[in-house]
């Protein structure tokens, strides 16, 4: 074949070659003007042009055109070109005519004319352009005129291969066109026979214009079956070598068989047995192949013999007579499945929908309901979860959704119990996308609940009704909340009673069996009602439920009674009903034999603690722990310090309660907790007095524990004045006591009590000699422990040297620890080292910072970094940044960082819709802050709706850019005008980020709905959202100020790294203001698979097998920004018993830490 | 059935643009606008199908032209896959080599090879030596 670049027409060429090097936009207009004046003058002008030179020109008006500029002259000419005999100038005139004429053109007459003088022509070249043109305009006039001539055309003996293939297409086009144009009966059985043609090609294009044709009227048609179906065989059974031109990479003519299958789905299986069992051979032979090694590695292959794959399975499910073909259909699917090819796995995904969600009628396939077919319903719908699970990006599209809620109406009741589990996988990622299925499953559960064991049959698991069904079932539910409409949510409540009154009744079987199944359904349902908690009577009942359940006998249902009534505990509502079974519950912790019952014991006491029982519960677990198994004595530990520190409206209780903790469990107390309690008397004056004496008596019992040492000496070193009065518990004797424990202690010990001592010489002057020579002594001043020797050191210089008023400035008594410390104790970390100096005693900074620590510094400029078991430990390293922390350790800081987070909690966005509105509009669907914290972790979505306006938004990211469509539709039944959506930034924002939107027409149409684009660069990094201000007019002046959902994690972008990549990443990031931790309630439930999705969503990479606790998230991502690139590295703790987390990002950027943190923490 | 074909580059400037259905001309400026909005930001590891609208756009990317199939969404993926590249087959064979140089001067030779391969919406002629020996009969044709 001759290259086909460089000839043609040179004045086209060169034209194109000047647009293309036009600079700029304008200067491309002004050459394209320039050629419009001189084509009008070529076209104007007296000389008649010859057919090259229309051309030419009809083509460069056709090439001006495509570049998107209005052509309004020159039709003329184009028509003419038709009537030429030169094919390149009836080409371009045709060409012309389908790119630019509508079909009202005045010149449409002249057109069809030519069309009409082509049509009859002996030249099947001119014929077969006609032909084409009539395709691509496809008018209703075309139609009346041509509809009766093209048929001919098509079954005439005489006419060309090119020529029938156009004609089939061409008439295609004229029937969608008109409607109710049918080719005469006479034509019917000659056209089907074009399925037999020799030429593949005339077959390839009419079995299209026979599909649409047997839509209209199938019977007149049917005949075309048979002669499908042996069409099909020979391709099918061909060898690649057989069909040469046909033949794609190996796969006789696809394309052809792929509208065989398509055609052969208009109609049901065929009844001829001989034409069926030849159909049967050809799926088998399509499915058989599919397990051949494939004859090339091209993909085109493989698509190719996929498309034929996946149309014949199409095929079979549209049958719904072969179960065998089925089952094999279904095995290819699940193949798929795990294909490496995303391609593959989404069209698999696609037919496995339809597989799940058809209806299978036929008889022979009736006959095999049971055995097979819901089987293989079951295991698509499995499978698809399944799926789903391993990713997440991937979700069926829309269409499906109804269809996949309806299966929990589906007779067979193994498919409901399939599909539930899949439904609830599919609720957790869009909730209100699946809604429907909650009235659903309800009225589903109505049934079975309400069924007599022998309604079910199979299905009933020792005379109860489809226990397990019933348990997935309430699990949906609470993914949601009480439905809305009240016939629903009534309905809801009718089945949770019954299977509360199920509970009364005598048990049908005294069989295990029976009790376990029945109770599960209970406890299913006790959840949801907890999980709803909206209804008091039933929560009651339920708390009633579950107290007779905790004198049961059996082991198990006690265990469980205790694991739910912790819920209960946490409702308003049910609080008090949960108190009445305290005696129950602490009988329980002393006597029951099963260490997981009476941690689930302890469990329930924290949970149903409050003001008026605090004192017993927490007397009871003090003289519980005593005995209590080692396993759960730290938990316990921390429970009580937290109860304790909760509920104290007396602190000398509290300090009571920490210092028996230690005395019964001292192996057990966090540092956390024994910071804390010294942080509570620091901070309580009324208290101190009364721990010294406390902490001066503990120290006397023989056998002392070393954090009590600990407390002991730095509350002595503190207070131990205010009981020195007493003759029994003078300075000498504080000293000797302590001082008696000094050698028992370890090193991080000695070292707090050498600070108590030096201390001492401050308090208790009179003593300098006695707590000098302790320095003095060889053990100390030579220690081979570095800390202590140069503690020792320093005291003893200091003692000697310092004046008694330096020394009492130094060695003033603690400040007050500051209400909210961590903050305040990054700034101070920084500071710290320009502090070296001792001068600045005086200082307002300095004082904040008085503590031992300061000490050391103030005594040798060497900072001092081995601080670890110091008190100072307190400041340095609060007790959350020790990523190694047990998750139980949280609960304490939650106690502590109460204010903290709910003040951080006012940080979500307050501009309240409700109140600018005027008063038309009073039932708002989702407001504005609803929209956007869902889309955070999503990228489309509803952003806001009311009765007026629903506003979408559907947006897409890379990088550091991204593109943000919002669709307004208007719901109402007139016209919005003057509608004109503003977008602004504040002047921070506009820093970070630059946003371009294209505007929008000022009016939208009842029901319509706009479009407008906004492009987006992020800068830098950003905190605040721009504004969204929406005015239109309608009933008067409307205004809607909203928020556009644009938040950092938009440009966030997933990596991956290894264990070791992560950890030694993490560890670089050390740096207190790198990291930002927030620790927090569940605000929702703790599914892991959910969490999952929220991350992805967020944007996060999720790390797996990274963390050692596999209930750890870990996950990596990059902000992009134009200016830089922020690692982020993420750890989310949950702790299932508190339902708490705890969120801790680390980055290089302080800022981005924190905004990743506070837009996470709303998403849990 | 096939509603309209695109030929677009990564810059958004269409090549070709085939159209099955009656679309107004603002109508079919937008749907050029979406399609290149939905086709470009998609990853090599995505699927090559994408939900558009009430219909799918089946594609393929060539060096820097995207070639996009819009067509019913419960049509078959692969065969619409494959006839873009039986069709770029046939532009390569054609223009010997084919870049996209070749699809602007040569625009009105596009069509005709489209109009070739594909007519009224569904596909016409898969034999590729079938439409070469076409096209060679109109090229010497004059």
């Amino acid at each position: 074949m001759p290259a086909v670049r460089g000839d043609g027409m040179r004045g086209l060429a060169v034209f194109i070659s000047d647009i293309r090097n036009c600079k700029s936009k304008e200067a491309e207009i002004k050459r394209i003007n320039k050629e419009l004046a001189n084509i009008r003058n070529k076209f104007k002008g007296d000389k008649t042009l010859d057919g090259y030179q229309k051309k030419k020109y009809v083509c460069k008006l056709l090439f001006i055109f495509l570049l998107g500029h209005d052509i309004d002259f020159g039709h003329m000419e184009a028509v003419n070109l038709l009537s030429s005999n030169k094919y390149s100038e009836k080409q371009i005139g045709y060409l012309f005519i389908s790119v630019l004429m509508n079909a009202n053109n005045d010149l449409m007459k002249l057109i069809i004319q030519s069309i009409k003088n082509d049509l009859s022509s002996r030249n099947p070249i001119h014929v077969n352009l006609a032909l084409q043109c009539i395709a691509n305009i496809g008018s209703r006039e075309m139609a009346e005129t041509f509809g009766n001539e093209i048929p001919k055309l098509l079954v005439s003996g005489e006419t060309i291969d090119v020529v029938k293939q156009s004609a089939a297409l061409c008439l295609l086009r004229l029937y969608r066109a008109l409607p109710d144009l049918t080719p005469s009966g006479e034509w019917t059985s000659r056209i089907i026979h074009l399925l037999n043609d020799q030429h593949m090609g005339v077959v390839t294009a009419a079995v299209s214009v026979i599909n649409s044709l047997v839509n209209r009227s199938p019977d007149e048609y049917k005949g075309c079956v048979s002669l499908a179906v042996s069409r099909l065989s020979r391709i099918v059974t061909a060898s690649y070598t057989d069909l040469q031109d046909y033949t794609y990479y190996f796969v006789p003519a696809p394309w052809l068989s792929v509208k065989l299958l398509r055609l052969l789905q208009n109609y049901p299986p065929p009844d001829d047995p001989g034409v069926r069992g030849r159909l049967n051979e050809c799926l088998e032979t399509i499915l058989n192949k599919a397990q051949e090694p494939p004859k090339s590695k091209k993909v085109q292959h493989s698509n190719a013999k996929n498309a034929i794959l996946f149309e014949a399975i199409s095929l079979i499910i549209h049958m719904d007579s072969e179960p065998n073909l089925l089952v094999r259909a279904c095995n290819q699917l699940g193949q798929f499945l795990q294909h490496r090819e995303t391609n593959l796995r989404y069209l698999a995904l696609e037919s496995m929908c339809l597989l799940a969600t058809s209806e299978f009628s036929h008889d022979a396939v009736k006959k095999h309901q049971d055995t097979v077919i819901n089987a293989l319903k079951q295991s698509a719908a499995l499978c698809l979860l399944r799926l789903y699970r391993a990713l997440p990006d991937l979700t069926p599209s829309g269409e499906w959704t109804s269809r996949i809620i309806h299966l929990l109406n589906d007779q067979h009741m193994g498919v409901v119990t399939a599909a539930v589990s899949v439904i609830n996988s599919l609720v957790n990622r869009s909730p209100d996308e699946y809604k429907g299925c909650v009235s659903l499953a309800v009225s589903r559960l109505s049934r079975i609940v309400t069924a007599s064991y022998t309604d079910l049959q199979d299905y009933t698991y020792y005379f109860v009704p489809a226990p397990w069904l019933s348990v997935k079932l309430l699990r949906l539910l609470q993914n949601y909340p009480p439905p809305d409409d009240p016939g629903v949510r009534g309905r809801l409540n009718e089945c949770l009673e019954t299977i509360l009154n199920k509970a009364q009744e005598p048990p049908k079987s005294k069989k295990v069996q029976h009790s376990n199944a029945k109770n599960a359904i209970l406890f299913e349902a006790i959840s949801l009602i907890i999980h709803m908690d909206s209804e008091p009577n039933l929560l009651v009942r339920a708390c009633n439920q579950l107290g007779q359940f905790l004198q049961h006998r059996e082991t198990n249902l006690r265990y469980l009674a205790l694991e739910s009534m912790c819920l209960l505990a946490t409702s308003e509502f049910s609080h008090d009903a949960v108190k009445k079974h305290q005696d129950t519950v602490i009988n329980a912790l002393k006597t029951e034999r099963d260490v997981s019952v009476r941690q689930r014991a302890v469990d329930l006491l924290y949970a149903m603690c409050d003001k008026s029982n605090s004192e017993e519960i927490v007397s009871e677990m003090l003289s519980y722990l005593e005995t209590a198994d080692y396993s759960i004595r730290e938990e316990m530990v921390l429970k009580v310090a937290i109860l304790a520190e909760k509920y104290a409206s007396d602190y000398t209780w509290y300090v009571d309660v920490i210092l028996n903790l230690i005395r019964i469990a001292g192996d057990y107390v966090s540092e956390e907790v024994w910071y804390r309690v010294i942080q509570i008397v620091i901070n309580r004056e009324d208290v101190q007095g009364y721990a010294a004496k406390t902490v001066f008596e503990a120290l006397q019992a023989p056998a002392c524990h070393e954090n009590m040492v600990k407390v002991a000496g730095y509350i002595l070193g503190e207070f131990g004045n205010l009981i020195a009065g007493d003759q029994r518990s003078s300075p000498l004797i504080q000293f000797q006591l302590l001082h008696s424990k000094y050698h028992l202690c370890a090193a991080s010990t000695r070292a707090l009590l050498l600070t108590t001592y030096v201390k001492f010489i401050n308090l208790f002057p009179e003593i300098k000699a006695d707590i000098q020579t302790i320095l003095k002594n060889h053990s100390n001043i030579r220690s081979a422990d570095a800390e202590l020797q140069q503690r020792t050191v320093e005291y003893l210089q200091l003692t000697s040297i310092a004046s008694t008023d330096v020394l009492a400035t130094v060695l003033e008594e603690m400040p007050p620890f500051p209400e909210r410390e961590s903050s305040i104790l990054a700034s101070l970390k920084k500071k710290k080292p320009g502090m070296t100096g001792g001068v600045a005693t005086t200082g307002k900074e300095y004082k904040g910072t008085m503590n031992n620590n300061a000490l050391n510094d103030i005594a040798s400029p060497v900072i001092n970094s081995n601080a670890s078991a110091d008190l100072l430990g307190l400041n340095s390293s609060p007790p959350t940044a020790v990523p190694s922390n047990q998750s139980n350790a949280s609960l304490l800081v939650e106690v502590f960082g109460d204010s903290g987070i709910s003040a951080n909690n006012t940080s979500a966005l307050n501009n309240n819709i409700g109140s600018s509105m005027n008063s038309t509009v009073a039932g708002v669907v989702v407001s504005n802050e609803e929209g956007l914290k869902k889309l955070v972790s999503k990228h489309n979505g509803v952003l806001f709706e009311n009765e007026l306006l629903q506003i979408g938004v559907k947006a897409e990211y890379r990088q550091n850019l991204g593109r943000i469509s919002l669709f307004y539709g208007n719901k109402t039944n007139s016209q919005f005008m003057l509608f004109f959506p503003s977008i602004s930034c504040t002047e921070q924002l506009q820093k970070c980020v630059s946003l371009q939107a294209k505007p929008v027409e000022p009016i939208i149409d009842a029901g319509a709905q706009v479009q407008q684009q906004i492009n987006v660069e992020c800068v830098n990094d950003f905190s605040d959202l721009p504004t969204l201000l929406v005015e239109f007019s309608y009933n008067g002046p409307q205004r809607f100020p909203l928020k556009l959902p644009l938040t950092l994690n938009k440009f966030l972008e997933q990596t991956v790294m290894d264990s070791e990549t992560f950890f030694s990443r993490w560890k670089n990031l050390n740096n207190p203001s790198q990291e930002a931790q927030k620790i927090f309630k569940a605000k929702h439930g703790m599914d892991g698979e959910v969490t999952k999705t929220k991350l992805i969503g967020f944007g996060f990479g999720l790390l797996e097998n990274v963390d050692p606790n596999p209930e750890n998230f870990v996950c990596a991502g990059i902000v992009h920004s134009k200016a830089v690139q922020v690692g982020v590295l993420l750890r989310l703790e949950p702790n299932m018993q508190a339902q708490m987390y705890r969120l801790t990002i680390r980055s290089s950027k302080d800022t981005v830490s924190q905004r990743i943190c506070e837009l996470l923490f709303e998403q849990f | 059935m096939i509603r309209f074909i695109l030929i677009q580059n990564r810059a958004g400037k269409t090549r070709l643009a085939k159209w099955y259905m009656n679309f107004d001309d603002d109508e079919k400026q937008k749907l050029i606008e979406e399609v290149h909005a939905v086709v470009t930001v998609r990853d090599a590891k995505h699927t090559n199908f994408v939900e558009f609208r009430n219909f799918k756009i089946v594609y393929r990317r060539y060096a820097g032209l995207y070639f996009c199939i819009c067509v019913d969404v419960n049509d078959n993926n692969l065969v619409y896959l494959e006839a873009i590249h039986n069709f770029v087959e046939v532009l390569n064979e054609y223009f010997h080599n084919v870049c996209e140089l070749d699809l602007v001067f040569n625009f009105y030779k596009v069509y005709s090879v489209v109009d070739e391969m594909f007519l009224a919406g569904e596909i016409r002629e898969t034999s590729q030596t079938k439409v070469l020996k076409q096209l060679l009969v109109y090229n010497s044709l004059e």
